[in-house]
């Protein structure tokens, strides 16, 4: 029997990904899941974080998200993400300045509202953590 | 009749008007194929999560959200989305005439009592509003070349603000629709309260009855939701209207340029006759002042 189902990848750029995939690990706000094929019908919100796709063949690989929902009905699952990207197309000096200037940023609290420059930070230091790790094969 | 110089000082000048005009038209129709590749790729998304929201707000305990639930309607904000730029056809002036039409007719009874504000998207708009002492909540402009999703983020956030602090009980958005590069549809869109659409019963995807399993919960989804969707929605506006208001500008510039080719032909026609009668005339006055020496 066939292991894979259909998965979409959607920010509001572009489709990042759209394919057969035999599983998914996403971020979830709640906590990290994974999607095998037949899940039940499920909507949940994901946060900023790392998200895997398998392949049949066991090849795995990573993705920065920022945040947004994933929903799985009838064996089709669909992220959309805010952001996300592959961890081979991070631009990694962008994400380092993006890093530094947060970090300013949060010294200087009067002047910036310090949730967003959070947020900012998270997802720096997200992109940077996954544009590390490789696709791996087992 | 115009002097020899004058009409060639005209044509020149008029050539290089025309040159302005046909290197506006070309960028606009380079700024027009980006800007449809952009409507095109945010449009996946736009979908997905529009039905999500169908089946979400249909749900009981999305009418607790306030974003959606209506109230009454003492206050309005109207968006007003125009161009930074003038030189697009009737791009901007239908907008505004639109706006005023509305301050007279449908939003008449809040507009007399000052009970109707504006926020202004585009300079041109902001220029004509704010320099009649309209009642502007808000005022974002020189940002369509640069555009990106936390623009219409930032618009939206003013919005959800106003409605939030009950000064907006009704928010709505006029702008340029895209429909080709020559046409333009003016809509004027309700924003906000959220209006879930109807749900056709026969497809079982939106049917409620279909078990979902939320997580976190159905309530803290939708309140996550609701905010994107408007960004969402924002976001496309913002690209229709970037879109139409570069189809205006290429066809706005391509008659110009035509019109100047035509204005350039006459007067070369007018020179050339000119010049004609002028050597006819030298001619004339040659022959008969060597006439009057052989006599």
């Amino acid at each position: 029997m066939e292991k894979t189902f259909h998965v979409q990848v959607i920010t509001p750029q572009k489709v990042v990904f759209d394919g057969e995939v035999s599983g998914v690990v996403a971020p979830g706000t709640v906590g990290s899941f994974e999607i095998l094929k037949n899940h039940t019908a499920f909507i949940s919100s994901i946060k900023i974080g790392e998200m895997r796709l398998r392949h049949e063949d066991g090849y795995e690989e990573y993705y920065a998200v920022g945040g947004g929902f994933l929903d799985v009905h009838d064996n089709k699952v669909m992220v959309l993400a805010e952001t996300c990207e592959h961890s081979a197309d991070i631009d990694v000096n962008r994400a380092k300045l993006a890093h530094d200037r947060a970090r300013k940023r949060l010294e200087d609290r009067a002047n910036y509202d310090v949730d967003l420059v959070n947020q900012a930070l998270q997802r720096a230091a997200n992109r940077l953590e996954i544009a590390s790790k490789r696709a791996t094969r087992p | 009749m115009a002097t020899l110089r004058e009409i060639k000082r005209r044509i020149v000048s008029v050539k290089s008007t025309q040159k302005i005009t046909k290197a506006m038209k070309m960028v606009a129709a380079a700024k027009l194929r980006r800007a449809q590749e952009n409507i095109i790729s945010a449009r996946p998304y736009a979908y997905t999560l529009g039905s999500l929201i169908k089946h979400l707000a249909n749900c009981d305990v999305a009418r607790q959200n306030p974003l959606i639930s209506k109230r009454e309607v003492k206050n309005v904000l109207l968006v007003v989305v125009t161009a930074d730029r003038s030189l697009c056809g009737a791009f901007n002036s239908t907008i505004i005439r639109k706006v005023n039409s509305l301050m007279s007719n449908e939003f008449k009874a809040f507009h007399d009592k000052g009970r109707l504000k504006l926020v202004t998207v585009g300079k041109k708009g902001d220029e004509f509003f704010v320099k009649r002492q309209f009642k502007v909540a808000g005022r974002f402009y020189n940002f369509f070349n640069t555009m990106s999703i936390s623009n219409a983020a930032d618009i939206i956030s003013s919005c959800v603000k106003e409605y939030n602090e009950e000064r907006a009980d009704e928010v709505y958005v006029v702008y340029n629709e895209f429909k080709s590069a020559l046409q333009q549809n003016l809509v004027l869109e309700k924003l906000l309260p959220v209006e879930p659409e109807k749900v056709d019963s026969n497809d079982h995807r939106y049917n409620i009855e279909t078990d979902y399993i939320y997580e976190p919960s159905q309530f803290e989804i939708i309140n996550t939701l609701i905010p994107k969707h408007l960004n969402v929605q924002m976001w496309r506006i913002l690209l229709e209207s970037f879109a139409a208001e570069m189809g205006a500008r290429m066809t706005a510039m391509d008659s110009a340029t035509e019109n100047a080719g035509e204005m350039i032909s006459t007067l070369s026609l007018k020179y050339n006759r000119a010049r004609q009668a002028a050597i006819t005339k030298e001619i004339l006055e040659v022959v008969s002042g060597a006439e009057a020496l052989q006599k």
